[in-house]
């Protein structure tokens, strides 16, 4: 009989602290369920990230100067690469494709590029181009495709559109 | 009651049930049981009955409700772990076999509840995460409890992709084996001792202990 008082006594004394440990959490947050759940969104970084790369007002990728070599036949494209994110970003793949008459030219990404929170860094794309399409290119303006692969602490975001290349951009 | 039935007898403790209850006060501190992790350190949430640990871009996220839930979990873990260790012992005095038997039964199953009840609560977790990332636009099938996948969210043009990977870590296995050892612990508390021969409550109704064969000499 002594023993069952016992084992009631010591089968409700966990709940007792649930109770208790639940009442003390609820007190402190002023009895308010959401705020003691979870006082904030922990989506929200991931989302304002997100936000920031795909809402920005201006283009991420800019270019300013074209430089042909006719030794090697290489053209050179300097552009830029702004980061609105509050995160490190990592330009993994960046690639423009522009087709001059029947002639098609790529420059591509040597290496990738960390753009720290808020800033900007330069990026240098080359690729082999005949000397028409060096022509048409440091001419000023031509129309082209834009490929670009960010990295965002593990996350990726792709995205392809028709960019025009501007010199002095 | 005599001199004799009031004797230790160290042959007869439940070494399963000590070593099971020693483990039991341990396990909340070995660490999470679960992850999900988005990304390269995007959000992650590592999980256990006694710890939750959220973060989102290096920023790390508190739940007070979940804390205390966490507390009182941890406390009674290591308080039915302390009673398995005790009703062990107490085995030990046949004079205090009905108490020591108690204490066992109570505290014996209660960590195989314990991993269940996780079990079930992450498929909950998980299932209810899928059906969230869902709304917010992201392609996503996650695996049951461990396994990857690829959410992608397709916006104007842009694709992003959220490798997200869930994992049951480590401790998560010990919990388990615990478990099965505690499970074990409350079999053999049934079994008769020396001390329980003595005073023959292995012949009491509700004891499962088989009764000692015809043959083999009374102790």
């Amino acid at each position: 009989m002594e023993y069952s008082r016992n084992g009631t006594v010591i089968m409700a004394l966990p709940l007792v602290i649930l109770v208790l440990a639940l009442t003390i959490a609820l007190y402190q947050t002023g009895f308010d369920v959401e705020a003691a759940t979870l006082p904030e969104n922990p989506a929200g970084p991931l989302e304002e990230t997100l936000t920031a790369l795909l809402e920005t007002d201006r283009p991420l990728v800019s270019g300013s100067a074209t430089d042909y070599d006719t030794g090697t036949g290489t053209v050179t494209l300097t552009g830029s690469i702004a980061n609105p994110a509050a995160y490190p970003l990592t330009v993994t793949a960046l690639e423009y494709r522009v087709a001059v008459g029947n002639e098609a030219f790529i420059a591509s990404l040597a290496a990738p590029v960390v753009v720290p929170p808020g800033g900007t860094e330069t990026v240098v794309l080359s690729g082999a181009a005949s000397p028409a399409v060096a022509r048409t290119l440091t001419s000023g303006t031509a129309d082209g495709m834009l490929s670009v692969s960010l990295e965002v602490m593990g996350i990726t975001v792709t995205s392809e559109v028709a960019r025009p290349w501007e010199v002095g951009a | 009651m005599t001199g004799v039935q009031a004797e230790w007898r160290v042959a007869d403790c439940n070494i399963p049930g000590i070593v099971a209850g020693i483990c039991l006060c341990v396990l909340p501190f070995l660490g999470f049981w679960w992850a999900v992790r988005f990304g390269d350190g995007a959000f992650a949430l590592e999980v256990s009955p006694f710890t939750l640990g959220m973060s989102g871009f290096g920023q790390a996220f508190f739940s007070p409700l979940i804390a205390a839930v966490n507390t009182a979990v941890l406390i009674a873990i290591i308080f039915f772990g302390a009673l398995l260790t005790v009703g062990s012992v107490l085995r030990c005095r046949s004079d205090l076999r009905e108490f020591s038997d108690d204490l066992v039964r109570m505290s014996a199953r209660k960590p195989v509840w314990l991993v269940l009840a996780f079990l079930v609560t992450i498929t909950i977790a998980g299932l209810a995460m899928e059906y969230s990332l869902q709304q917010s636009g992201i392609e996503i099938a996650l695996p049951v409890i461990m396994g990857e996948a690829v959410g992608t969210l397709t916006a104007s043009g842009v694709v992003v992709q959220v490798p997200v990977s869930l994992s049951l870590s480590r401790p998560f296995w010990y919990a388990v084996v615990f478990a099965i050892i505690a499970a074990y612990a409350g079999l053999y508390q049934k079994r008769p001792t020396e001390g329980t021969r003595d005073t023959g409550r292995e012949n009491e109704p509700g004891d499962a202990a088989p009764p000692a064969p015809s043959g083999e000499p009374e102790a």
